[in-house]
């Protein structure tokens, strides 16, 4: 038998001897020839990749039913003007932003749980997935886990109901100066402008008020050695910032909830 | 640029030193899925992410991280 892909999984299956075929057993249909006539503008890569999946001959699981409930799923940093070092754990803008559009135009797809475990990111690059969401017209829930900091507080309360795990944190400080500006009045003005659009956004899209917002931004003895505060699981939803605690099943029956509301013609927002 | 992280930008920006070469990522698109992949020391490409928000496609063992393609 001639693997093209190998992994754990395939050895398994090879050693219980079920999914696979020999390559000589492949039906005609199956073979690389009819791989590359079905797309001859396929680029060589492209081409070579359907090729070993056709060599492989494993056969892919049925369609699952129940798919109409996609998720998103924001981790480490958000990179958008800047690709940042590779050791950095990234969720790109220029991903997010096409799989939201082709969310929005999918008649299959029902509702999306965005899940964030982010430490925040690109200010820009951040506010626009944030916008996306909150004017994508099908119904979203996101679930904060382990931590949605920063610019991952606008992206969570962007969405139409928003959960947070109870030990998930979310970091609320004020965007910092770097060594990249130069120390004028006019930076801290360019600063206090840009601190507003997030301020203005998330007191917009959740319960909580710019005053109480502002006040947890600018607390002082909560952050060691810096300015803002840390909220865990309860306190972000006590303060209005996220609407519940809760999981996975919870995420999910709330997204089914707003989807037959959506579909009853009610009103979710 | 502005930067809004509980990660300093300077911790963010740094080059690690020590690390012989930063990995390579690379995106493919195999049979219609969007998947990142990493080249190995033997040069084969092996599966780092899967960029898909269907969450069946993550049953697929096909697009298991660690998978080889080509």
């Amino acid at each position: 038998m001639k693997y093209k892909i190998r992994g754990r999984w395939d050895r398994d299956c090879a050693e219980l001897g079920f999914l696979y075929r020999n390559n000589e057993a492949a039906p005609p249909g199956e073979t690389d020839q009819e791989g590359e006539e079905a797309k001859p503008n396929a680029p060589r890569r492209q081409r070579l990749a359907l090729q070993s999946l056709k060599q492989l001959g494993q056969m892919a699981p049925p369609p699952a039913a129940g798919t109409d409930l996609h998720t998103m799923v924001i981790i480490g940093q958000i990179e958008g003007h800047m690709i940042l070092p590779p050791k950095n754990k990234t969720t790109k803008y220029e991903h997010i932003i096409p799989q939201l559009v082709a969310i929005e135009q999918n008649e299959r797809i029902k509702g999306l749980l965005v899940i964030l475990n982010t430490v925040g990111g690109d200010v820009e690059a951040g506010l626009a997935i944030a916008e996306m969401l909150e004017s994508l017209s099908k119904p979203t829930v996101s679930l904060v886990l382990g931590g949605g900091h920063s610019i991952g507080v606008p992206i969570a309360v962007a969405a139409d109901y928003s959960f947070i795990a109870e030990t998930a944190t979310m970091t609320i400080h004020p965007i910092r100066l770097t060594g990249m500006v130069i120390g004028v009045p006019q930076t801290y003005e360019y600063l206090e402008k840009m601190q507003d659009r997030v301020i203005k956004f998330v007191t917009s899209h959740s319960a909580i008020t710019e005053e109480k917002f502002r006040e947890l931004m600018f607390r002082t003895g909560d952050l060691v050695r810096d300015v803002g505060s840390v909220l865990v699981g309860k306190d972000a939803v006590s303060s209005g910032l996220i609407n519940e605690i809760g999981g996975i099943d919870k995420c999910l029956r709330k997204l089914r909830e707003l989807v037959q509301q959506k579909e009853a013609g009610v009103q979710t927002r | 640029m502005l930067f809004y992280s509980i990660y300093p930008l300077a911790v963010v920006l740094a080059e690690e030193e020590g690390m012989e070469k930063p990995e390579q990522w690379r995106e493919l698109e195999v049979e219609g899925k969007k998947v990142l992949v990493t080249v190995n020391n033997r040069g084969e490409q092996v599966i780092a992410r899967l960029l898909s928000t269907d969450p069946a496609d993550y049953l697929d063992p096909r697009w298991t991280p660690g998978n080889v393609i080509v």
